[in-house]
């Protein structure tokens, strides 16, 4: 697959953190819902996720997939999300001292994550950066 | 609902079978089936393939018509379940259900996968769909990530240790070695899978099970026929199967897979048994930290003390309980499609004292735990011996 091709249906809500929240039971949902779990009504208002939040797990993948031309290695995790819900993401490199742990606080950061082999086509996606326990 | 029997199970050897093709695989395992069920190919009613990738790997789909052809059965209905690494748990459950409700009174199961046709990196391209493509493989969260993910936040919450995680690998490996049907016939140690390349930490390549060729079949009757065919039938005592979020992040809890509690303890009521019954027991062990958690899911365990009691050898064969003694994904390797079935066929065995080296002492009830994705599926099956 091209890589113009790839997620564009879901790019702007990826990029933009847009998620959504049922106007019945008040959940928030990233990615949005179009039927609520919880309550199982239909109706829900766009929301914005704040994209702040900490790490609930992380791990360290060595062996990225193939399109991910630009590391040879990276961070991944599991978000806990200020806003409520868990999200998957990638860690923007650590530049700090105290590396990655369970518990510290992230921020959204809008980076590049990969480039098609074949055109160089670059794609972006929010990453998250730790800033640390505080 | 009738009650219904395995009669008859067939396997092929697991690993690279760079010499057999779909086709050869499956007559392999699907003829060693219907003649330990001492039953002709035309006596078979109804054929479920359980595949999770043909089209992907092999570029070949409609395997339900091919299987049904290859084994020269008599145009009975035949279909592909696909439930990613639950599918051939989920075809032998269809059996399961197709006979138990009166629509088929000689059900064959048949799981098969033919992985190493394709580069290992296309091959764990096809198995990430197992996984949600779009938010999670697409967005660069690899599948053995997934179950890396689960093991940091099991360690952080039980104590977990990497150590526990390699001690699930080396017991695998230990009972792979006594079945000749197994992928890998060498024992390890704990050294050498903390040394082994990391793939996502804390997992490791020896964490992770394997990709193999191989193809697995059981043959499913009446009860009150299945002696016809059988001294040593054993009944479906119990079968539960359950769905969960695709996505990881939208469960419940991620050191646990929330689907397989559901899916035993609805099997475990139909059999009206409870946990500590259970003698032998296939789990789904793609990972080392899933085999960790199935023990906690299925009961055997409360939640966060299988590491340990594993670590302690309670799991071995003639342990406490015997766990994985066919060698699980891990030590007898994981061809998608079959390993459901190839679960089950390890416990008809084991039920029926056919188990040789690694036969368990006292095997009167037996159970399978088949997962597809991160637990986005499960499916438990309870078995016993009814001589």
């Amino acid at each position: 697959m091209k890589e113009p091709m790839y997620d564009f249906r879901n790019y702007g809500e990826k990029v933009n953190l847009f998620g959504n929240k049922c106007r019945s039971c008040g959940e928030i949902y990233y990615p949005k819902r179009n039927i609520c779990p919880k309550c199982g009504k239909t109706e829900f208002d766009s929301f914005k996720i704040s994209g702040k939040g900490e790490i609930y797990s992380y791990t360290k993948i060595e062996v990225p997939p193939e399109d991910f031309v630009d590391s040879k290695s990276y961070y991944a995790a599991i978000i806990k999300l200020e806003d409520g819900p868990l999200i998957n993401g990638i860690l923007v490199d650590p530049k700090n001292d105290f590396g990655i742990d369970i518990g510290d606080k992230v921020i959204p950061s809008m980076r590049k994550i990969k480039s098609d082999k074949d055109t160089g086509t670059v794609n972006y996606q929010i990453k998250f950066e730790d800033i640390g326990k505080k | 609902m009738r009650d219904v029997a395995i009669i008859g199970v067939g396997l092929t050897k697991f690993g690279e079978r760079y010499e057999s093709d779909l086709r050869s695989l499956i007559s392999e395992a699907g003829i060693a089936a219907i003649e330990d069920a001492n039953i002709s190919n035309k006596d078979i009613d109804m054929l479920y393939v359980g595949n999770m990738a043909s089209g992907r790997l092999t570029e070949q789909e409609h395997i339900g018509a091919l299987a049904s052809d290859t084994l020269g059965l008599s145009n009975p209905p035949s279909l592909k379940v696909e439930n990613a690494c639950a599918s051939g748990g989920t075809a032998l459950r269809q059996a399961y259900l197709a006979v138990a409700g009166g629509s088929s009174d000689f059900a064959m199961a048949l799981g098969v996968e033919k992985m190493t046709d394709v580069s290992t990196s296309e091959a764990t391209t096809g198995l990430g769909g197992a996984g949600d493509k779009t938010w999670e493989l697409d967005e660069g969260i690899t599948f053995p990530g997934l179950y890396a993910l689960m093991a940091r936040r099991h360690m952080h919450d039980y104590g977990t240790t990497e150590e526990q995680l390699a001690a699930v690998a080396v017991k695998n490996h230990d009972n792979a070695y006594l079945n000749k049907y197994a992928h890998f016939h060498k024992r390890i140690t704990i050294d050498e899978v903390m040394k082994s390349k990391m793939i996502a930490d804390p997992l490791k390549l020896y964490d992770c099970s394997p990709i193999s060729d191989g193809a697995a079949a059981a043959i499913l009757v009446p009860l009150d026929i299945a002696k016809k065919y059988n001294d040593t039938p054993i009944l479906i005592a119990g079968s539960g199967q359950a769905s969960d979020t695709l996505r990881l992040a939208d469960r419940d809890s991620i050191t646990g897979i929330k689907a397989a509690r559901i899916a035993s303890k609805k099997a475990y009521e139909q059999a009206r048994i409870s946990p500590s019954d259970v003698n032998v027991a296939e789990v789904h062990d793609c990972f080392t930290i899933a085999e960790i958690m199935a023990m906690e899911d299925l009961g055997f365990y409360k939640k966060g003390e299988a590491a340990k009691a594993i670590e302690n050898g309670e799991t071995k064969l003639n342990g406490k309980i015997s766990v994985n003694t066919s060698g699980g994904l891990k030590g007898c390797g994981h061809p998608v499609g079959a390993t459901g079935i190839k679960q089950a066929a390890e416990i008809v065995w084991q039920l029926r004292g056919e188990a040789g080296e690694r036969q368990v002492t006292r095997a009167d009830i037996g159970l399978t735990h088949n997962v597809g994705g991160s637990g986005s599926t499960a499916v438990v099956n309870i078995y016993k011996r009814v001589d």
